[in-house]
């Protein structure tokens, strides 16, 4: 999309009023869901910086930036597997078998090796649900909810001891270090949110996942090599719930078999905030982002104002549906214009 | 005359589509206890006729008298409440439950806090009248398409119409099979039904019809008896021959013919051997297609002839036979390989099997040949932008700004956009199917210099459409199948409308080049 909204349109004459190129991109921004995610991340925090002193802080800000690291990043893969229409409900599972790994693994070398192990290993079971979805034709929900399950499993067997603590102090360095102010995990979390919107947005595998979600037909039939793109797709939202996985052990300093169940569900509130929708290929990853942030603000928001903990759930799921009826009444608006 | 009020009369009936007249003041009246029968062309306006009928089009204008009071059906279950009950050609029905639940599907008979009581004997009565009384039962997925076509009607009839329309109700049966639906039909006038059966099988209409109405372009152009020949229909259904009139492009299609000649025998640039579809839609079609051609594929709607083009795409893979591309064969694996070895594929249906609506128009051109433009699946931005300009300005995509969503286009420009996304894979074939379906006149011309264009610089077409006449001015060479048998292969100087819809109904193409074949493979119920 935005390779070309640069370039003046080849076609000089068309009389149609026409408005600049900064204009139509300044638009397109101010329409986009995302620019909503925006608002209300704004509004939330200009709201808490005046409900609690304790907000604006540096020390607090770094907190919050800890806190919504690791959902970031899950949400950046749950979106690539939204995005071909599918969804991967294995993370959990993936989260806690790539925590696991980790830490027992830590136990006998470098962490940093630890982690890379975690990430192919989780990498590797979003291949296998790729293989399972896209060439072997199975339900996604029915293969990957089975995955987590059997991955849970597989976790609980390798930590026979419960959550196995790291004696390393080396592994919990990626969660407690900061480069400058800011905390290695935040930074971890960009270079995979940067990556995963260069992958979406410059390679040509980015274009055949959109379009593969728009409408896989006419993708197919136009040369896009579908089933290869859905399995890459899972691959990819392995690898990154792999990192997330890694980035949560590292920030306890130990490897549970089930720290990744709520986080889960934190990340499909986040991305349907953030304007993915389910099965219609669109979502971007400055949308999931934001709507991780989101979620982390009004996480922190609670802490701060010392409301009952729980109150997270209940607002993050009233804006799940807000924010998807907001998308439909747009959405409604957008054709009655047309 | 009659006492009775006529079923159903409709009196200078109009609809345009996009500015494209499918009713051009069509009238017709359907009198008590009458089969009339319903025969035309593809796109002369049969499907709209029975949408308006049916309450699932609005007409523009004119006039519906059903039961001799005028009225106007403004939905599907309107026309159900007036009596017309109507079974289309897909039928709408439930595959995981049973003939006997679908029967009822939408009218359960339930006792109070809504638990379903067992089948009425009436609606047991419709499933026995069409010889499904022991399939009850059964479970519709289990079911033959005959069976389901059968259940379909019964369906209706259990709505106790006054009317019941058919819309091509045998087009998947066999010999045997018609036969027996034959007699149901039989049977459900008998009890008090009138009919309007629409097909495209003329060998049916003596034993079925009362009467028969011809449609052409939009109206019923003549009314006949079920004895008339099948020749005399086919002569009414054709129309006075049309010859090409687009003397620009036929002027060009000589040039071409020419050129070709005096190049001497070009080397074929697509070859088909003895092509087989896997499930029995075509069976042993050869051809060759040389460059410079625009070769038409045309037939009647079970002729075979989507699935010829869609295996020719390499969306289809034949169960036997070759098809080789400028001599490398095709293995028919996807329209991916397909395009890797010249052929590009502009597929119909540009809303569901072409666009893909969250892409801008940029995005759609570029589509098909990012990977041949990729390094190491990076997308080269600039490259791909002077690409798709360059495609947006040769193929007139008029499109103020190449970001905008692809689905914001008018139907021509999208089609054009789409025959720019072909084109980027520099294809020396393109299969298109029915490329100027919704498309205006202005964009018609562009799609139809484009592939001049193609065919003047080395490559091929292959065209298939509805448009007989459309075929006949653009194409220089059509092949006809009739129930997946290639009949006939129509050469230059015997191309027009008139001939195309003769050979379709396989009426006697008298000429060198027609194929005629004795042992056809399918059931024959001529």
């Amino acid at each position: 999309m935005s390779e070309l909204s640069n370039n003046r349109s080849p076609m000089a004459a068309v009389p149609r009023r026409q408005r600049g190129p900064v204009f139509r991109r300044l638009r397109g921004v101010a329409v986009a869901p995302e620019s909503a995610v925006f608002v209300v991340l704004l509004l939330l925090s200009v709201g808490m910086a005046i409900g609690s002193p304790n907000f604006a802080t540096e020390f607090n800000l770094q907190n919050v930036g800890r806190q919504t690291s690791a959902l970031a990043v899950l949400c950046a893969g749950v979106l690539f597997v939204l995005l071909v229409g599918g969804i991967d409900l294995s993370i959990a599972g993936v989260i806690g078998l790539a925590a696991v790994v980790a830490a027992r693994l830590a136990q006998s070398m470098p962490p940093t090796e630890a982690f890379l192990l975690a990430v192919l290993v989780a990498t590797g079971i979003g291949l296998l649900n790729g293989l399972l979805i896209a060439l072997g034709g199975l339900s996604p929900i029915v293969v990957t909810l089975a995955m987590g399950q059997a991955l849970i499993g597989v976790a609980l067997l390798l930590s026979p001891n419960g959550p196995i603590q790291v004696s390393n102090p080396a592994y919990g360095d990626l969660a407690a270090a900061k480069i400058g102010p800011v905390p290695t995990l935040v930074v971890a979390a960009v270079v995979c949110l940067v990556l995963a919107h260069l992958l979406l947005r410059r390679f040509s595998l980015g274009r055949y996942i959109y379009s593969v979600g728009g409408n896989e037909k006419a993708a197919w039939l136009a040369g896009v090599p579908t089933r290869p793109v859905k399995l890459t797709a899972y691959a990819i939202g392995g690898m990154f719930a792999g990192i997330a996985g890694i980035l949560l052990s590292s920030r306890t300093g130990s490897g549970e078999a089930t720290q990744g169940t709520t986080i889960m569900l934190e990340a499909y509130a986040a991305v349907f905030i953030g304007g993915v929708g389910f099965g219609t290929g669109r979502g971007t990853v400055v949308g999931v982002a934001l709507g991780a942030l989101v979620l982390g603000v009004i996480g922190n928001g609670i802490d701060l104002l010392g409301i009952d903990g729980n109150w997270q759930y209940i607002v993050s799921g009233g804006l799940i549906i807000l924010a998807i009826s907001l998308a439909r009444v747009a959405e409604t608006l957008k054709r009655r214009h047309a | 005359m009659t006492a009775a009020p006529p079923v159903l009369v409709l009196e200078e009936v109009a609809k345009s589509f996009s500015g494209v007249r499918a009713l051009n003041d069509v009238s017709l009246r359907i009198e008590r206890n009458e089969c009339c029968a319903l025969v035309g062309a593809n796109g002369a306006g049969k499907s709209t006729l029975i949408n308006v009928a049916c309450g699932a089009v609005q007409p523009d204008s004119g006039v519906l008298i059903v039961g001799g009071e005028e009225t106007s059906i403004r939905s599907p279950h309107m026309a159900i409440d007036l009596g017309i009950a109507t079974v289309h050609q897909h039928n709408q029905l439930v595959p995981n439950l049973t003939a006997a639940e679908n029967l009822s599907l939408g009218r359960e008979n339930t006792k109070a806090a809504g638990l379903l009581r067992k089948p009425t004997a009436e609606s047991l009565a419709a499933l026995e009248l069409v010889g499904l009384g022991d399939r009850a039962d059964d479970l519709v997925e289990v079911m033959t398409l005959a069976e389901r076509q059968l259940l379909a009607i019964a369906r209706a009839v259990s709505l106790q119409p006054r009317l019941l329309i058919l819309d091509e109700p045998t087009a998947a049966l066999t010999p045997n099979e018609t036969r027996y639906l034959v007699e149901v039909i039989e049977r459900v006038r008998k009890a008090g039904t009138s009919l309007l059966y629409v097909t495209h099988r003329l060998q049916e209409l003596e034993e079925v019809a009362d009467r028969i109405a011809v449609m052409r372009d939009g109206r019923v152009v003549a009314e006949r008896p079920p004895e008339t020949p099948e020749a005399e229909l086919v002569e009414l259904i054709a129309g006075k021959g049309i010859v090409a009139h687009d003397e620009e492009l036929v002027d060009r299609r000589r040039r071409r013919a020419l050129d070709r000649r005096g190049t001497g025998s070009a080397e074929a640039i697509l070859v088909a051997r003895e092509v087989t579809d896997r499930e029995g839609a075509f069976s042993d079609v050869s051809f060759e297609l040389q460059p410079g051609e625009v070769l038409g594929v045309v037939g009647l709607p079970d002729a075979g002839v989507v699935q010829l083009v869609e295996t020719l795409a390499g969306a289809r893979r034949p169960a036997k036979g070759t098809i080789e591309v400028a001599g490398v064969r095709l293995r028919g694996r996807s329209p991916r390989e397909a395009a890797r070895r010249g052929i590009g594929y502009l597929a119909g249906d540009r809303a569901r099997r072409g666009v893909i609506p969250n892409a801008s128009v940029a995005e759609t051109v570029a589509l098909s040949s990012l990977s041949r433009m990729t390094r190491i699946g990076f997308i080269p931005g600039r490259r791909v932008a002077a690409q798709g300009e360059r495609l947006l300005a040769q193929c007139q995509v008029n499109a103020a700004d190449p970001s905008v969503p692809v689905v914001a286009l008018s139907g021509g420009n999208q089609q054009k956009a789409l025959f720019a996304r072909v084109l980027a894979t520099e294809p020396r074939v393109v299969v298109c199917e029915d490329p100027t379906a919704g498309v205006d006149v202005a964009g018609r011309e562009s799609i139809y210099g484009l592939v001049s264009e193609l065919c003047e610089s080395g490559g091929a077409v292959v065209w298939t459409g509805s448009d007989l006449r459309e075929i006949a001015t653009v194409c220089d060479r059509a092949l006809v199948l009739w129930r997946g048998t290639l009949v006939a292969d129509l050469q230059r100087e015997e191309l027009d409308e008139r001939t195309l819809m003769l050979a379709q109904f396989r009426r006697n193409v008298t000429t060198s080049q027609s194929v005629t074949r004795q042992d056809h493979p399918r059931g024959e119920y001529v």
